[in-house]
């Protein structure tokens, strides 16, 4: 199975980076969208099928907080898994995140392996299911 | 012989700039030759009762190296150096967290202001020089911490 996968970010380093890392852990990627705020993902979020969403928190005019609350109260978003990518390491503000529905949270800087293991929490073992 | 400020800025540094853009550093005592840092970047953090600031200066030739790094194609000098300051922000703010947990634990919360680009230094309390291996390029950091 291929995974379509949506990247809000507004430096164009993470998403960089953050698509080359995918590639590096071997992820299954069907679609790859790269945007630079919550406003233009949730475009993107309405036009196309995504299995799962990677998101900045500082963003311009839409930040990851308030694409969190959209997607959650949407009735065709509220189950896409997000995941938060930050460098913040605040034990609450990570516990904020997970109330208000995010999948997992993805310390920035990211290995290949982090990212692989934080999709598996988010989407199941896929690799072993038949 | 470094504090532990420096130490946790050292090791958030060359953590973050290995991970995301492959660049392999050596700490230094002091350049010889005092480098001609051509872009610098500032962060300002507060929280747990304590304001501060961080900069990190680096040389073009080093941006456009981390630029082509990540990228890993060919582009203009000159898009490939807006790509290498962008990225230093970045790195900057990701460093800045970093530390912050290091130094602090994940038990406070920390409010990070925006990278942005300054023309000149602050000259902040604590420095630490950091040589790129593969350009022989110095990076050089600053912070400063203050109660209240």
């Amino acid at each position: 199975m291929d995974f379509n996968v949506l990247i809000a970010d507004d430096s164009e380093m993470m998403r960089s980076v953050l698509k080359r890392t995918l590639e590096m852990a071997k992820i299954p990627i069907g679609r790859l969208e790269l945007v630079k705020n919550g406003a233009e993902a949730l475009e993107k979020l309405n036009a196309h099928n995504f299995e799962v969403v990677f998101t900045d928190l500082n963003m311009p005019e839409m930040n990851g907080v308030k694409l969190v609350e959209e997607m959650k109260g949407s009735d065709s978003l509220k189950d896409t898994p997000i995941i938060v990518v930050s460098s913040e390491g605040s034990k609450e503000r990570i516990e904020y995140l997970k109330n208000l529905g995010v999948s997992d949270y993805l310390r920035k800087p990211f290995t290949p392996e982090s990212i692989r293991t934080t999709l598996h929490n988010a989407l199941g073992d896929w690799e072993n299911e038949k | 012989m470094k504090n532990k400020h420096q130490e946790s800025l050292q090791s958030s540094a060359v953590l973050a700039l290995e991970m995301l853009a492959f660049l392999m550093l050596e700490p230094l005592k002091e350049p010889e030759n005092k480098t001609v840092k051509d872009y610098g970047v500032r962060i300002h953090f507060s929280g747990c009762g304590k304001t501060g600031d961080v900069e990190m200066w680096a040389s073009n030739d080093l941006l456009l190296y981390i630029a082509s790094n990540i990228l890993n194609t060919d582009l203009p000098e000159k898009e490939l150096l807006h790509f290498g300051q962008e990225s230093l922000k970045e790195v900057t703010n990701i460093v800045v967290g970093n530390f912050l947990t290091e130094e602090y634990g994940t038990g406070e919360v920390f409010e990070l202001g925006i990278p942005f680009e300054v023309t000149e230094r602050k000259h902040l309390k604590e420095v630490i020089y950091l040589n790129s291996i593969e350009i022989n390029s110095v990076l050089e950091l600053e912070i400063g911490v203050v109660d209240g």
